[in-house]
């Protein structure tokens, strides 16, 4: 592009740009009102954002602290084996020990009707038996 | 404090706009081709001023206010594309003598608004504005190699635009 041509062009704007036009429709102050309402709406919207930011901030570490820990689950305990036993009192349980041919009547009786001895063994009536 | 601080700050805004809000809409016209359009394009750049006024103060607020009348009407052109007329690449209905300032007017105008957005803007910057290549490259956004281009593009444009008129009109045709 040479630099007629560009003197061409400049030419060619001046004569479209030297236009009076109408009158502007705004003011400085007009101008000066607008820009302190944004100036305004954007403090306002900081002050939101970080009022937001905080409250969504504590919300957060109040939940994280402030639940009760959960805590692992233990397995259960073994279960244990309860037996129980019912004596039947009145059968009596004769339980008889040998010792040899002794005689020797020294045998004791209990209240269950077990009777131990050292030689001989009685039964339920009394009548000793020899082995 | 403060308060007074606010008020020297409207002053000297005040006088600022008093001094150059006819140019800027000026360069808002050349861009635009619609008054209206213009006047909404200078008062956009004149409240975001208003608004980084105290950072910019005396340094550099003609490149800034350049800056925002350029990049808004190329970024509402980008947002109403759909909404425009569609450019079509018939000779524009030419007056047959060259009578009236305003006919000349008219034509440069209506050739002007031929060229493309980018490339009107490089054209205005360059050559309604005065810059520099590199001044023209950063009011854009851009590197000067394509300013360059953009710039010989436009020219093309404008005398493709209006034919022989083209050298008419310029001073040296006269």
């Amino acid at each position: 592009m040479s630099s007629s041509d560009d003197e061409k062009v400049r030419a060619l704007l001046a004569r479209a740009g030297d236009q009076a036009g109408p009158p502007l429709g705004f003011t400085p102050t007009t101008i000066a009102r607008r820009g302190r309402r944004i100036r305004m709406l954007r403090w306002g919207g900081g002050v939101a954002g970080v009022v937001v930011v905080f409250a969504g901030v504590t919300v957060s570490l109040l939940l994280v602290s402030g639940g009760r820990p959960v805590e692992p689950a233990s397995p259960p305990p073994p279960a244990t084996t309860i037996v129980t036993t019912t004596v039947d009192d009145t059968t009596p349980t004769v339980t008889t020990t040998d010792h040899g041919p002794t005689t020797t009547e020294s045998s004791t009786t209990t209240g269950t009707g077990t009777t131990t001895g050292t030689g001989a063994t009685t039964t339920g009536d009394g009548v000793p038996t020899q082995h | 404090m403060a308060y007074s601080a606010a008020v020297a700050r409207d002053d000297d805004f005040s006088e600022y706009f008093a001094a150059r809000a006819h140019a800027l809409r000026a360069t808002a016209y050349l861009l635009c081709g619609d008054w209206h359009r213009a006047e909404d394009i200078t008062q956009v750049a004149m409240t975001k001023l208003y608004l980084a006024w105290p950072r910019l103060r005396q340094v550099g607020l003609d490149a800034y206010a350049r800056k925002v009348v350029v990049r808004t009407f190329l970024a509402e052109n980008r947002r109403l594309w759909r909404k425009r007329e569609h450019l079509t690449h018939e000779p524009p209905e030419l007056p047959a003598s060259f009578g009236g300032d305003a006919e000349e007017r008219l034509l440069v105008q209506a050739a002007l608004s031929s060229v493309p957005p980018r490339q009107r803007a490089v054209l205005v910057l360059r050559y309604w504005n005065d810059l520099s290549v590199e001044e023209t490259a950063e009011a854009l956004g851009c590197s000067t190699g394509t300013v360059k281009s953009q710039a010989a593009r436009g020219v093309a444009a404008l005398r493709r635009r209006l034919g022989p008129h083209f050298d008419v009109l310029s001073p040296d045709g006269r």
